[in-house]
């Protein structure tokens, strides 16, 4: 199920929050790309568009 | 159970204050969604549970609700700090990480992991580990999450678009490298195994 919500923006910031010092460390983004998605993530306007999909499944264990 | 816990690269730092936003955004997110699916397969009052993954202890706390009084609910994670107390009386918090830790077997009619073996180095030991420790007839549900696509928004080439995609293609790129796969929430129903 994917929607629009602020948790969306959220969920992306702490994932930067906790991830970024490994992404700068690993060099994959620099200091001024991420400060720069950080205030993308904080406009109340976040262009987000949705949720990422949860994708679920289940099953059940048979009779012994 | 075990809480060895000795060998871990989940990539996120759930030490950090961040991590309380992460779960609190996730429980926002995908809460209804995980009930929803533990209502249909009928937890109800004495159930045993295994909550792996809890988090911030959200889906705990539900499974503590059905369960009632006469249930159980082990919640475990690699870090439990951030399971919110004060806790239900049938809720037992242990630390476990379900790549290495064992489990004991046939004893839970529901076990329940989110967000979890996409992190998992060890992820077919894991889901067997998760198989075993189900009783006859016990019902297990697994989630993952699927990454946005940014290249397929309305409008890629915008620069800020252009970054999101940056930050998506970097966060899955860490967590490829600590063993982790993001890919794994479409592959989910094809490593599913049919019997038990």
């Amino acid at each position: 199920m994917a929607y629009r919500t602020g948790a969306v923006a959220g969920l992306a910031k702490a994932n930067m929050d906790q991830l970024g010092g490994a992404i700068l460390a690993a060099g994959l983004m620099d200091a001024a790309e991420l400060e720069r998605y950080r205030l993308i993530l904080d406009k109340s306007d976040c262009f987000y568009p949705a949720s990422m999909a949860l994708i679920s499944v289940w099953g059940r264990r048979q009779l012994a | 159970m075990n809480s060895a816990a000795t060998s871990c690269n989940y990539p996120f730092d759930n030490a950090a204050p961040a991590a309380g936003d992460r779960f609190a955004n996730l429980s926002a997110l995908y809460d209804d969604v995980t009930c929803r699916h533990l209502d249909r397969f009928g937890i109800g009052a004495g159930w045993t549970c295994l909550e792996i993954g809890a988090g911030g202890g959200s889906i705990a706390c539900f499974m503590s609700r059905r369960a009632g009084a006469r249930g159980r609910v082990v919640a475990t994670d690699i870090n439990t700090d951030w399971i919110a107390g004060p806790l239900p009386a049938n809720v037992k918090v242990q630390r476990h990480n379900i790549g290495v830790d064992p489990l004991p077997e046939a004893a839970f009619d529901v076990v329940h992991a989110r967000a979890v073996l996409t992190f998992v180095p060890e992820r077919h030991a894991a889901l067997a580990r998760m198989i075993a420790a189900l009783k006859p007839k016990g019902w297990l549900l697994i989630e993952e999450m699927l990454p946005p696509v940014t290249e397929a928004w309305d409008r890629p080439h915008e620069p800020d678009v252009v970054l999101a995609g940056k930050a998506r293609r970097a966060v899955t790129e860490v967590v490829r490298r600590a063993g982790g796969d993001m890919g794994i929430a479409q592959r989910l129903p094809g490593i599913w195994p049919p019997r038990t």
